[in-house]
């Protein structure tokens, strides 16, 4: 039973970080690349947060923090992507990769290297949880179950049903008759970053809360990216699959086989994946040409 | 003068020349229309009206093009749209993964939100067809079907100068007379000025006040559809009315001047 317990809690990280690989992709066939460090970025905002005496209860810490991310990715948009709207899909990708080094090297001059802990400051508690007999989960690990089907939830209906929503789909199929029907595509493409970094602090924030925070927390990020390939990057459904099937090969590895694989993989899948079928689980093929 | 464009010229990746050298004018109110051979340039000129984007790798390197007295070219097709133009394109005209609602709902109009109801109301009214396929998903319209959603987004974004890329495309003749009878009533009721390109001369001739030929990016006749019908030799050399012999457009002479004031 605890051993899918830990799939789930896993595949619950994996699936909120994965659905802003998607969400960008889905909008500007660009993949964000930066995805795992901006993840960072958010949980190290909280540490921040949590740092700053003045801001009185844990909970409008993580409210700043949370505002403070969304802004990020609206920034990271506006001052950088912002040019390559339009322009060729590998010069994007090849920015956020640049991206994603610069915040690493940032985050370690900032927040230094050290291992921090943000629950500690925020007094948050993270009581062990007995779900089942002999079968635990720890407080802050249950929250980021509901908070991934709560995000999924909100995702599925916004795209579905959101005029926005229908706008980001309309663009990804085609930015230039979304344009010519009076949508302003830097509108779409900052809310996309947006929504993406936002998700991702989210996840980020979880994570540190429940085990602590330093930079290998990027890696985690790295991981969730087979996850949304393997799912079919322009799928919100495909993702949630792929982060089960991913935590699901880690978990059962690290059980019965050797801890020493859990990073190598999903990497090892993401392979498996690109050979078989590179558009994905529930990806679009043609989608696939355009990269 | 609604539109006016002026010696306009295109180049696509910054050498591949789209136009050479385009100008007519489009007075409030009428139906004007473009002919001409594959690549003359006609949907180039519309584009370059309705703006490109990056992914286009094309802009206006020269000439002006004028809209209600304020200069347009290069703008973004967002900021066009808004200022009251709309295109029905050749290609790609509508979102293949949106039902039809959804193709008319996620237009960002420049109208408040009665206005928009009032619009979708009269895009089914004057096309019921769309109205029984609402929940239908746009990638699995016929032709005919698709051109209908095509006008009706297009209509949705409360335009006062509809551009029209290729209304009879791929479209049987009884469908297309249906879809530009339709057209009309629309236009009547929305008093829309229309700018639209044709391949089929025949339609062009009916629908419009008056006609441009291009040819090879640049206008080469233009003329009141009335005169146009009636000159044979014009028939002959460019509107290929009277059967497969060669063109020759060395005897007719140029008339492009745009249409009366
Ligand atoms: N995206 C593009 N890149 C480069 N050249 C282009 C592009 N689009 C059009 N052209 C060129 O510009 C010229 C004008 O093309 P355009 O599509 O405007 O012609 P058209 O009159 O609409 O033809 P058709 O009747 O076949 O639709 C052609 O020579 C064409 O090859
Ligand atoms: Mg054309």
């Amino acid at each position: 039973m605890q051993i899918v317990l830990n799939i789930l809690v896993l595949g619950s990280i994996y699936s909120l970080i994965s659905c802003g690989y998607v969400i960008i992709y889905k909008v500007s066939r660009v993949l964000n690349l930066a995805h795992g460090e901006l993840m960072m970025v958010g949980a190290y905002l909280l540490l921040t947060t949590a740092s700053a005496g003045w801001l009185g209860s844990p909970l409008a810490a993580i409210g700043l923090a949370l505002v403070l991310s969304l802004t990020v990715g609206i920034l990271v948009y506006v001052l950088l992507m912002r040019r390559m709207t339009g322009e060729s899909v590998l010069a994007a990708v090849l920015t956020t990769i640049a991206l994603g080094i610069l915040i690493r090297g940032a985050v370690v001059l900032l927040w230094s290297a050290q291992h921090h802990y943000p629950a500690t400051k925020l007094h948050i508690a993270n009581p062990s949880i007995e779900l089942f007999q002999n079968a635990k989960l720890s407080l802050i690990s249950l929250i980021l179950i509901g908070v991934t089907v709560a995000t999924y939830a909100a995702l599925f209906a916004f795209m579905r049903f959101g005029r926005w929503g229908l706008r980001m789909r309309a663009t990804g199929q085609n930015a230039l008759l979304a344009a010519q029907r009076g949508v302003n595509l830097h509108a779409v493409y900052a809310l996309a970053w947006g929504i993406s970094t936002f998700t991702g602090a989210v996840a980020g924030m979880l994570i540190a809360l429940d085990s602590g925070l330093d930079s290998t927390i990027v890696m985690i990020g790295l991981k969730a990216f087979p996850a949304a390939l393997v799912g079919g990057l322009d799928s919100l459904a495909g993702a949630i699959i792929g982060s089960i099937i991913i935590s699901a090969s880690e978990v059962i590895l690290i059980q019965h086989f050797n801890p020493l694989l859990s990073d190598a993989v999903p990497f090892l899948i993401l392979i498996a994946m690109l050979v078989i079928r590179p558009w994905g689980l529930f990806g679009t093929r043609e989608e696939l040409d355009r990269v | 003068m609604m539109l006016k464009v002026q010696n306009l010229e295109v180049l696509y990746q910054r050498s591949i020349l789209g136009v050479a050298d385009i100008s007519i004018d489009v007075p409030k109110g009428h139906i004007v229309a473009i002919i001409g051979a594959n690549g003359a340039g006609k949907s180039t000129t519309l584009r370059a009206i309705s703006g490109f984007i990056g992914l286009d790798d094309a802009r206006v390197s020269n000439g002006s093009i004028l809209f209600d007295g304020r200069r347009i070219e290069n703008r973004f097709p967002h900021q066009i749209a808004h200022l009251g133009i709309a295109l029905v394109p050749e290609r790609d005209k509508v979102f293949p993964n949106l039902t039809v609602q959804e193709n008319l709902e996620i237009v960002a109009s420049r109208t408040g939100h009665a206005e928009r109801r009032h619009l979708e109301a009269s895009i089914y009214d004057s096309f019921p067809r769309l109205a029984a396929l609402k929940a239908k998903l746009a990638g699995l319209l016929s032709g005919g079907e698709r051109q209908m959603l095509a006008i009706g987004s297009a209509i949705m974004c409360s335009p006062t100068l509809l551009l029209i890329d290729e209304l009879s495309l791929g479209l049987a003749p009884v469908i297309v007379d249906d879809i530009a009878e339709r057209l009309m009533r629309i236009r009547d009721e929305l008093r829309l000025t229309i700018l639209l390109v044709e391949q089929s001369t025949a339609i062009a001739l009916r629908m419009a006040d008056y006609a441009y030929v291009f040819e090879n990016g640049r206008v080469v006749l233009s003329g009141s559809t009335d005169e146009l019908r009636n000159d044979s030799s014009i028939q002959d050399a460019y509107l290929g009315t009277s059967g497969g012999e060669q063109r020759n457009y060395r005897h007719v002479r140029n008339r492009a001047q745009g249409p009366a004031k």
